[in-house]
């Protein structure tokens, strides 16, 4: 199970790479990127994906495949997925002077690329499955403009209990289903009293009840404020809404793969009911999220990248998605 | 002669029909289509269906629940293929049908028969994928290109993939498009294909990027000026299978039960009878199976997708 939920990564992967490709990412406005920074976002994810191949051909293929048969449908959900997360992070940045940002289940997200030149006194740690992190690490540390983005050394040399230990970025493997190696992990590597950002991106998905509410519980009682933001599909709760249940077959018979707790939390409000220790919790489904939050600047960009063939499979495709913002 | 039956039965058992085959059958089906007008007159009883989308085994399922084009008249409103993985012989068995029946079915264009629009969403890769080049995707191209615009059943029906459009307000206008092309990106013969009815009050901008949304008011004067009492068209997926709008003068219908083999909704054909009552036909997925009763999953993709 371990492996396929890893694998699940280089979905996510060839997801963005795909919307970069076309254009839909970086979104300069809604990410807040500078022009250099717009440019190096798109230079960092190539090279990523470059430099992916010299460590595993056979995942390179599969993303490189994967990225270029993405249809638009999936690139608008990517776009939305990406900048809604995005825009949560830097509201919490922009309103706190110094904040720490806790990534669970970073697989190769690279959002800490930007943010660490955007915010100076910011600290970021990247937590994932042994496997995952160390092909990150391999890949930081290979990639010529990766490593030098972050100050990093070509070998790892240093003796550090992370894969990649600095003073203002972190990289470490941890089983996030193991509540004491979570916890002494996140005892060494953040600051109890610091503003921290929680992100969980398709995380709790794949854990079972008991071990995800532990982990909310814990690492919300860890810190004394913070922002979980969790982005993770819902399985629907309308009576005739059968989209979760054929996405728990679908991905069981394709892959093996198994969310737990995908009909459990089959509505926002259910999936936000976690989190209830939090006096302050906002949850979106990505539809309201494309309707509300993107300005019709931006869905006009989005609309001369690619004709978009239907509409209403988008629509039940990201209603099925949220994104929960919980403040403490 | 081509043994039309014997192409039927290789299709309909999702068999590999050999290039030559489709050459021409897809010349045949040309010469067959330059002869229709861009607006088919067409009789009732008539049948008509949304949407396909490559899913064969979908389309099976409806003629079988619809009572057959040995009985039965149908217009189907376009989108045959992309997105599904039997793009190829859904289109294929509909073409043979046509040949095989030529006053039993009608066949619209859709948005997604055009070479733009399959390169992006499938149907190019499926048939580079099975035949490993891409000359029966050009095959089939050209006679997208002679597809009709619409239909009008017994003076009364107006059908069309998406919609109207704010450039022909008459079907005489739409009449004169010279529609052997490649569709283009704007104009009356995109919109045609491309616009969607909103609660609008007056001609918008399309979401998807091309055609225009249109409200009650441009459908009631549509109506009024063409003496015609109803709307058929496709385009868009209806969780329901279908949905009247703007007092029942217009009516969407969806072909494609769990579309994608992910959105979990139902399909509807509406069967139009002589006194022009609308009866629909509600279908749901089956699952392809093998000889034994195993079920097959309908993908050469090693997933579905979703955002993980």
């Amino acid at each position: 199970m371990e492996r396929i939920i890893q694998q699940t990564d280089y979905d996510a992967l060839s997801c963005k790479l795909a919307a970069i490709s076309v254009g839909y990412l970086p979104s300069s406005g809604l990410q807040r990127l500078s022009v250099d920074l717009s440019k190096k976002y798109t230079e960092w994810h190539r090279s990523y994906l470059i430099t992916l191949k010299k460590f595993s051909r056979r995942a390179f293929g599969k993303v490189d495949k994967a990225m270029r048969s993405s249809f638009p449908v999936m690139n608008y959900g990517t776009y939305l997925r990406t900048v809604g997360i995005d825009a949560a992070i830097l509201e919490f940045l922009v309103a706190n002077e110094k904040v720490q940002v806790v990534n669970l289940g970073c697989g190769s997200d690279l959002r800490m690329l930007p943010l660490l030149q955007m915010f100076p006194h910011l600290a970021y740690v990247d937590i994932d499955y042994n496997e995952s992190v160390e092909l990150k690490n391999s890949i930081l540390r290979e990639s010529e403009i990766l490593r030098t983005s972050l100050g990093l050394s070509k070998e790892d040399t240093a003796k550090s209990p992370f894969l990649i230990d600095q003073e203002r970025y972190k990289l470490a493997a941890c089983d996030l289903n193991d509540i004491t190696e979570t916890t002494r992990l996140l005892d060494v590597c953040t600051k109890r009293e610091i503003p921290t950002i929680v992100i969980s991106e398709c995380l709790l998905c794949y854990m079972h009840n008991n071990e995800s509410q532990l982990l909310i519980n814990t690492i919300m009682s860890k810190f004394s404020h913070g922002l979980w933001i969790s982005y993770d599909p819902i399985g629907g709760s309308q009576p005739n809404d059968r989209f979760g249940a054929i996405m728990q077959s679908n991905l069981k018979e394709s892959r093996n793969l198994e969310m737990p707790t995908l009909m459990t939390y089959n509505s926002k409000e259910k999936y936000a009911s976690r989190w209830s220790a939090a006096p302050n919790v906002i949850v979106n489904d990505m539809w309201e999220i494309f309707n509300a939050q993107i300005p019709e600047s931006e869905r006009k960009r989005l609309r001369s990248l690619q004709f978009l063939d239907e509409l209403e499979e988008l629509k039940v495709m990201q209603t099925h998605y949220i994104l929960m913002k919980a403040q403490w | 002669m081509m043994d039309l039956d014997k192409i039927i039965a290789s299709l309909r058992d999702g068999k590999h029909i050999p290039e030559e085959t489709v050459f021409r059958l897809c010349l045949n089906s040309q010469e067959l289509l330059m002869n229709e007008g861009n607006v088919t007159q067409v009789d009732t009883p008539v049948t008509i269906c949304g949407d396909i989308h490559g899913q064969l085994h979908d389309l099976l399922t409806l003629f079988e629940k619809s009572g057959g084009v040995e009985k039965t008249r149908y217009i189907f409103l376009g989108d045959f293929v992309d997105r599904g993985f039997y793009s190829l012989e859904s289109f294929l068995l509909l073409l043979c049908y046509k040949l095989r029946y030529p006053d039993r079915i009608t066949l619209i264009r859709g948005n997604h028969e055009t070479r733009q629009i399959t390169k992006v969403y499938g149907f190019y890769d499926e048939v580079v994928r099975k035949y490993g080049n891409s000359n029966v995707w050009r095959y089939c191209c050209e006679v997208f290109d002679y597809l009709s615009l619409g239909a009008i059943i017994n003076n009364s029906i107006f059908c069309v993939h998406g919609g109207l459009s704010p450039d022909m307000t008459t079907v005489d206008e739409i009449r004169t498009i010279d529609r052997k092309q490649e569709v283009p990106h704007e104009g009356a013969m995109c919109d045609l294909l491309w616009s969607d009815p909103e609660d609008v009050d007056t001609w918008s901008l399309s979401p998807r990027g091309a055609g225009f949304l249109f409200g009650k008011r441009e459908v009631d004067q549509f109506l009024e000026k063409n003496n015609v009492e109803l709307i058929a068209r496709a385009h868009q997926l209806v969780m329901e299978g279908y949905k009247e709008m703007f007092d029942g003068g217009l009516v969407t219908v969806w072909s494609a039960p769990n579309y994608c083999y992910r959105c979990g909704n139902v399909a509807a054909v509406l069967k139009i009878d002589d006194d022009l009552n609308r009866e629909y036909t509600i279908f749901e997925a089956v699952q392809a199976q093998n000889e034994v009763g195993n079920a097959i999953i309908p993908t050469k993709k090693s997933q579905m997708d979703y955002f993980l």
